[in-house]
C-alpha cells in the first residue's frame, strides 16, 4: 500500500527554482501582437514575385497573356521550370530534373496499379461530375441539406452506367442546367463559390503554356480507368497535364465552401484533397499536375476573397450558411470525420512524398492576401495574426513546385486551421463570446512551440490541445482557457488573473512553471482518477476560486494529490473552494507540496482502507450512470453530488496547527501499518500506490474431497477385508 | 468387530458422507452458476436479435438495455467462440466486489468476469483490463488456458468485446503465462514511448507469434486469469488483442 506520509513524498518532477511572484504585475494585457521575441513583422511582410501580386493581378490570367512574367497563374507555378523545360510543341519539351519526373510517373503507375474498385468508382464520378457538387460531400452530414437548399443536381448517379466504358458522360446538372441555384434558399454561398470559380480561374493558359503531357502519354503502365477512356482526348497538342483542372475546381470551391463553413475547414480541405488525388487514381494527372493545380487555386481562391467587390458575396454566403444550413440537423454521412485520417491523408497529399530538391531552409514566405482564407475562421485574430498562423504552420522549403516567391505553395490550409504552430512573438487573443461562433469557443489542435507569450483576454473560450511546448507563458485576463492535453500550458508559467482556467484531462496536466491565480480567478479541475494532478512545476500562488468536479466516482485517497507544486506562496490559498461529486464532508488540505482533498470525519475507517479502494460506502450499489458525457459515474458520486463552498477564512500551509486535523500528517502511521499489508504484486500508479492483481483462481477443493472420499472408502474397505481375513 | 475397527469404520463413514456432501455442494454451484449465467445469455441474445436499428453513437445499445436494469454495473460483453466464454462485464469501484458476485449481486464462487475499476467503461483507455476466475469446471475463464495450445490459437485468433456503447473485433497479439511479478495491469501510459515499450514486452513475452502491428494509436484489451503453471498463488494467464470497431 502506498499511502506515504508528507515528509517524505517525493516530487515527480525536478523541481524549479522559485521565481518572484512580482512578475504578475508586469503582465499588462494588449489587443495586438506585441513586441517579438525572437521575430519580428517583417517575417511575414509579403514577398512581390516577378508578376507583381496575385491578389492584384489575378484577372491577368487570360490567353493575351502568355508569360510567368504577365500571366500570374502561369507565374505562380514557375518553379516548375526547375523541372521541366516547355517545348515548342506538345511532345518535344526537356525533362530538366530526371530523378523527380521519374517519381511523377513512376508515382502515377503504382497508384494507378493499386487503386481499387472503390476509388476507382469515386475517381470516375469525381471526374464526371460537375466540380463544385463533388466538393459538397465536405460538407459531411450537412451535404443532404445544401444540395436540397441550394437545388444542387448532377445527371451523373451514383451508379456507373455500364455502357461507360464506351460512352462519354456529361454532367447536366441540375433542372435549370447549372450545378446549383443562386435564387434559392442558399443562394448567397452558391454565388460565393460561383464568384470565386470565375476568378481568372482557368488552368487552360498554364496548361497551354508548360505543355506537359498527361500521365498516360507518358508511360503506358499508367492505365486510364476503362470507364474514362471515352474522356481521353484525341488531339494531345491541346491537352496538357500541368496543372490538374479539376484540382485547381475541386479546391477552388472547397475554398469557398470552407469560408462559409469554417466549422468543417479541415473536413473540407480534406475533401479537395481527395478530389485532387482522385485523378492520378484515374490515371489522368500526374502528383505534379495535381499540387500544381492546388497552388493555383489557392492563389485564385485568396484573390477573390481579397477582392473588396467581393465583400457583399463572401459575408452573405457566410452569414446565410450559419443561419440557414447550420441550424438545420444535419443527417447525411459524413466521410471526414475522423481528424487523424484527415490530416494524415492530407498531408500526404501536400508533397506527394517527392525529396526536398531546393534549400530547406528558406523562412516561410506568407502570400499577400492570403490570410482572407482563414477569415472565418479565426474572427477574432487580426490580419496579422492570421498571417502568423499561416507563417507557423506552413511546409518547409526545397520541394518542387512549391516555392514559388510569394508562398502560395508553402500555405499548409489544413493546419493553419488548427490554429498557431509556434508562437514566434508574444499572441494575444481577444474572443468576444457575446459574437458567438468561434468567438464564443474555439480549439487550437496544433502542437505549439516557441518563445512568445499567450495572453487570452475576452469573454470566449480557447482550448488548447495540442502537445505545446511554447516557453512564454500563459497570462488568463478573461474567459476561459482550457486545457485539453498534458501539456498544453506550454513549458512557461501560468498566470489566471480574472479568468477561468479549465483543466479536463484524464492523465492530468502540466504547468512548467510558476502558477498564480488571483482573487478574481477560478481554477475548474475534473478529476476522474488520481492520475488527474495538475502538477506544476513551480511555486504556486492561490487565490480566487477552485472547483473540483469529481467524475466517475473517484473518490480520492488522503495521500492523492489533486494539485502538487513544489513550493507554496507563504499564506497563499483559495479563498472558496466548490467541491462536486464528493460527500459534504470533503475539504482541501495544503501541505508543502500539494493540495489534498481529504474526509475529515473518517480518519479511522481510511486506516483499515486500501489506498485505491473507495470508502467502503462505494461498495455493492453502485449504479454507474450511462450518460457517455459526462462519463459512467458510480451513485457514490452521484448521489452525493452535491455541491459544497467553503468559505476558507484562514490561510493554511504546512506549518499551521490546523493541519493536524487534516489527513497528510495523520497518515503517517496508517501508512505504515499498511504498507506492511501490501502484496508485492503488481501495477504501481507514477505515485506509487499499488494495485493488486485480482486473485482469480478457483479455490474449490474438489481434488480433495474426491482424495477424501476415495481415502475413506478404501480406508474402510481394508478394515472389512482384515475383518473377513481374520476369520478365515 | 472391535471397538477400534468400529470407530474406524464409523470415521471413513463420516469422511465419506462429508466428501460426498461437499462435492455435491461444489457440483450444485457450478450447476447454479451456470444457470444463472443462462437466464442472462439467454436475455442478451435475445436482446441482440431484436435490436435492429443502429444506435447512434454514443448511447446505450439497445441490446444493453434490459442488462442496465438487472445491474447498472454491467459494462460490456465478452464472447470468445469455441470456449464457454459469453459473459457480461461488471465493474465496479474496486477490483474485489466482483471476485465473488454475479452480477445479481449474489455470493458466488465464480464471481463474475469484471473490468479493472480503473478503466474507462467505454474501453477508451489505452489498456483496458478484464479479470475472470479459471474455474475448474472451465467456465468463466477456465477455457482460456486453450490459447496456449497453438492448434486452438490458430483457429482462433479474434474475439468480440462489446461496450455498452460500441461493439470491438480483438485481435489477439500475445498469449503467455506470468507470475504477478510482472506488473502487466497498468491502465495509463502517460507517454506513447512507454505504451509502446509496454507493448514490445508483451510482445516478447508471447508464446505465439503474429504479424498483428499495434501502434500508439491502438488500445488494447487484455484478459487475466490465474494460472498454475508458473507459480500456484501468484502464476497468471494474460491475452492481450488489439480492439478495432465493427459496426
Amino acid at each position: 500500500m502506498a499511502i506515504k506520509c508528507n515528509e517524505t513524498r517525493e516530487k515527480r518532477k525536478s523541481k524549479i527554482p522559485v521565481l518572484a511572484l512580482a512578475a504578475v504585475i508586469c503582465f499588462q494585457g494588449s489587443n495586438s501582437v506585441l513586441a517579438a521575441n525572437s521575430l519580428d513583422e517583417s517575417a511575414i511582410a509579403p514577398q512581390e514575385a516577378s508578376y507583381g501580386y496575385y491578389v492584384d493581378n489575378y484577372a491577368n490570367n487570360n490567353s493575351s497573356n502568355m508569360t510567368p512574367e504577365s500571366n500570374p497563374s502561369i507565374g505562380v507555378l514557375s518553379e516548375f521550370h526547375d523541372l521541366w523545360e516547355p517545348g515548342t510543341s506538345w511532345d518535344n519539351g526537356t525533362v530538366l530534373n530526371e530523378d523527380i519526373h521519374n517519381y511523377n510517373i513512376a508515382k502515377s503507375i503504382s497508384i494507378t496499379e493499386n487503386r481499387t474498385d472503390e476509388e476507382a468508382k469515386a475517381a470516375y464520378l469525381i471526374d464526371r461530375r460537375h466540380q463544385n457538387y463533388s466538393a459538397i460531400a465536405g460538407l459531411g452530414p450537412h451535404a443532404d441539406n445544401f444540395i436540397a437548399g441550394a437545388n444542387a443536381g448532377t445527371t451523373i448517379p451514383d451508379e456507373i452506367p455500364e455502357d461507360a466504358t464506351s460512352v462519354g458522360y456529361d454532367d447536366g446538372s441540375n433542372n435549370n442546367g447549372v450545378w446549383a441555384d443562386q435564387n434559392s434558399s442558399l443562394g448567397s454561398m452558391v454565388g460565393l463559390i460561383d464568384t470565386i470559380r470565375n476568378s481568372g480561374a482557368s488552368t487552360s493558359n498554364a496548361k497551354a503554356y508548360y505543355s506537359y503531357k498527361r500521365p498516360f502519354r507518358w508511360s503506358e503502365d499508367v492505365s486510364v480507368i476503362p470507364t474514362l477512356v471515352p474522356r481521353i482526348k484525341e488531339d494531345p497538342s491541346t491537352d496538357g497535364g500541368f496543372p490538374s483542372g479539376h484540382t485547381n475546381a475541386g479546391y477552388l470551391a472547397s475554398y469557398g465552401f470552407a469560408y462559409a463553413v469554417p466549422e468543417r475547414y479541415e473536413e473540407i480541405m480534406t475533401r479537395a484533397s481527395e478530389m485532387g488525388n482522385s485523378r492520378i487514381v484515374a490515371g489522368m494527372h500526374s502528383p505534379l499536375d495535381v499540387i500544381g493545380g492546388r497552388v493555383m487555386a489557392t492563389a485564385v481562391a485568396a484573390s477573390a476573397l481579397n477582392d473588396p467587390n467581393n465583400k457583399s458575396v463572401k459575408d452573405a454566403a457566410h452569414a446565410q450558411a450559419h443561419e440557414v444550413l447550420l441550424t438545420q440537423e444535419g443527417t447525411s454521412e459524413d466521410n471526414y470525420s475522423d481528424y487523424e485520417t484527415n490530416k494524415q491523408n492530407y498531408t500526404e497529399r501536400l508533397t506527394y512524398g517527392f525529396e526536398q530538391i531546393g534549400d530547406t531552409t528558406k523562412p516561410m514566405v506568407v502570400p499577400k492576401g492570403a490570410e482572407a482564407l482563414i477569415e472565418t475562421r479565426f474572427p477574432y485574430l487580426d490580419d496579422a495574426q492570421r498571417r502568423w498562423v499561416l507563417y507557423t504552420t506552413g511546409l518547409p522549403s526545397g520541394y518542387p513546385v512549391l516555392d514559388d516567391t510569394e508562398g502560395w505553395g508553402r500555405l499548409n490550409l489544413f493546419a493553419a486551421a488548427g490554429g498557431y504552430e509556434a508562437f514566434e512573438n508574444d499572441v494575444t487573443v481577444s474572443m468576444d463570446a457575446a459574437r458567438g461562433g468561434f468567438n464564443e469557443a474555439d480549439t487550437w489542435k496544433n502542437d505549439i512551440d516557441g518563445s512568445g507569450k499567450l495572453t487570452k483576454s475576452g469573454t470566449g473560450a480557447l482550448t488548447l490541445s495540442g502537445d505545446n511546448s511554447y516557453t512564454g507563458g500563459t497570462l488568463l485576463e478573461e474567459g476561459t482557457l482550457a486545457a485539453n492535453s498534458g501539456s498544453a500550458f506550454g513549458e512557461g508559467e501560468v498566470v489566471n488573473t480574472e479568468g477561468t482556467l479549465i483543466e479536463n484531462v484524464s492523465n492530468g496536466v502540466t504547468i512548467g512553471n510558476n502558477f498564480t491565480q488571483s482573487e478574481a480567478g477560478t481554477l475548474d479541475l475534473t478529476i476522474g482518477n488520481k492520475e488527474e494532478v495538475l502538477d506544476i512545476n513551480g511555486e504556486a500562488t492561490f487565490d480566487g476560486t477552485l472547483k473540483l468536479n469529481f467524475t466517475d466516482g473517484f473518490i480520492p485517497d488522503a495521500d492523492t494529490p489533486i494539485i502538487s507544486y513544489d513550493a507554496l506562496a507563504e499564506k497563499s490559498a483559495f479563498s472558496k473552494v466548490e467541491i462536486t461529486g464528493l460527500p459534504d464532508n470533503y475539504e482541501v488540505s495544503y501541505d508543502a507540496n500539494a493540495l489534498y482533498v481529504v474526509d475529515s470525519n473518517s480518519q479511522e475507517e481510511e486506516e483499515n482502507e486500501s489506498p485505491v479502494v473507495p470508502p467502503s460506502e462505494t461498495g455493492d450499489d453502485n449504479n454507474p450512470s450511462k450518460d457517455p458525457v459526462t462519463e459512467p459515474e458510480d451513485d457514490n458520486a452521484s448521489a452525493t453530488e452535491t455541491t459544497k463552498e467553503t468559505e476558507e477564512t484562514d490561510t493554511v500551509d504546512s506549518t499551521t496547527e490546523n493541519e493536524d486535523k487534516k489527513t497528510p500528517a495523520k497518515l503517517e502511521d496508517a501508512s505504515k501499518e499498511s504498507n506492511n499489508s501490501v502484496k508485492p504484486v503488481t501495477s504501481s500508479s507514477a505515485d506509487g500506490d499499488v494495485v493488486e492483481n485480482p486473485k482469480t483462481g478457483d479455490d474449490t477443493n474438489i481434488i480433495l474431497y474426491v482424495g477424501l472420499l476415495a481415502a475413506s472408502a478404501i480406508a474402510a474397505a481394508v478394515v472389512i477385508w482384515q475383518r473377513k481375513f481374520r476369520r478365515r | 468387530m472391535n471397538w477400534l475397527q468400529k470407530i474406524i469404520l464409523l470415521t471413513c463413514l463420516v469422511v465419506f458422507l462429508f466428501s460426498l456432501i461437499k462435492i455435491g455442494g461444489i457440483g450444485f454451484d457450478y450447476v447454479q452458476s451456470e444457470q444463472v449465467m443462462k437466464e442472462i445469455q439467454v436475455q442478451y441474445k435475445g436482446n441482440l436479435q431484436e435490436s435492429k436499428a443502429i444506435a447512434s453513437e454514443n448511447s446505450v445499445r439497445s441490446q444493453f438495455q434490459s442488462l442496465l436494469d438487472i445491474n447498472p454495473n454491467i459494462v460490456g460483453w465478452l464472447t470468445i467462440d469455441n470456449t464457454k466464454i459469453d459473459y457480461p462485464i461488471l465493474q465496479s469501484s474496486d477490483n474485489n466486489h466482483y471476485l465473488n458476485r454475479n452480477y445479481k449481486e449474489e455470493t458466488s464462487k465464480s464471481g463474475s468476469i469484471f473490468m479493472d475499476f480503473r478503466n474507462k467503461s467505454d474501453a477508451q483507455d489505452r489498456q483496458t483490463i478484464i479479470y475472470g476466475h479459471q474455474m475448474k469446471d472451465g467456465s468463466m475463464f477456465g477455457q482460456l488456458d486453450k490459447f496456449l495450445d497453438e492448434d486452438f490459437f490458430s483457429q482462433n485468433k479474434e474475439f468480440q468485446f462489446d461496450t455498452i456503447y460500441e461493439s470491438y473485433k480483438v485481435e489477439i497479439f500475445s498469449v503467455y503465462v506470468t507470475t504477478t511479478d510482472f506488473n502487466y495491469i497498468e491502465t495509463d501510459f502517460p507517454t506513447d514511448e512507454e505504451y509502446l515499450d509496454f507493448i514490445d514486452v508483451i510482445e516478447e513475452k508471447s508464446k505465439m507469434r503474429t504479424d498483428i502491428q499495434v501502434t500508439e494509436k491502438d488500445n488494447i484489451i487484455t484478459l487475466s486469469t490465474c494460472n498454475e503453471l508458473q507459480d500456484p498463488e501468484d502464476g497468471r494467464l494474460v491475452l492481450h488483442g488489439k480492439l478495432t470497431k465493427t459496426n
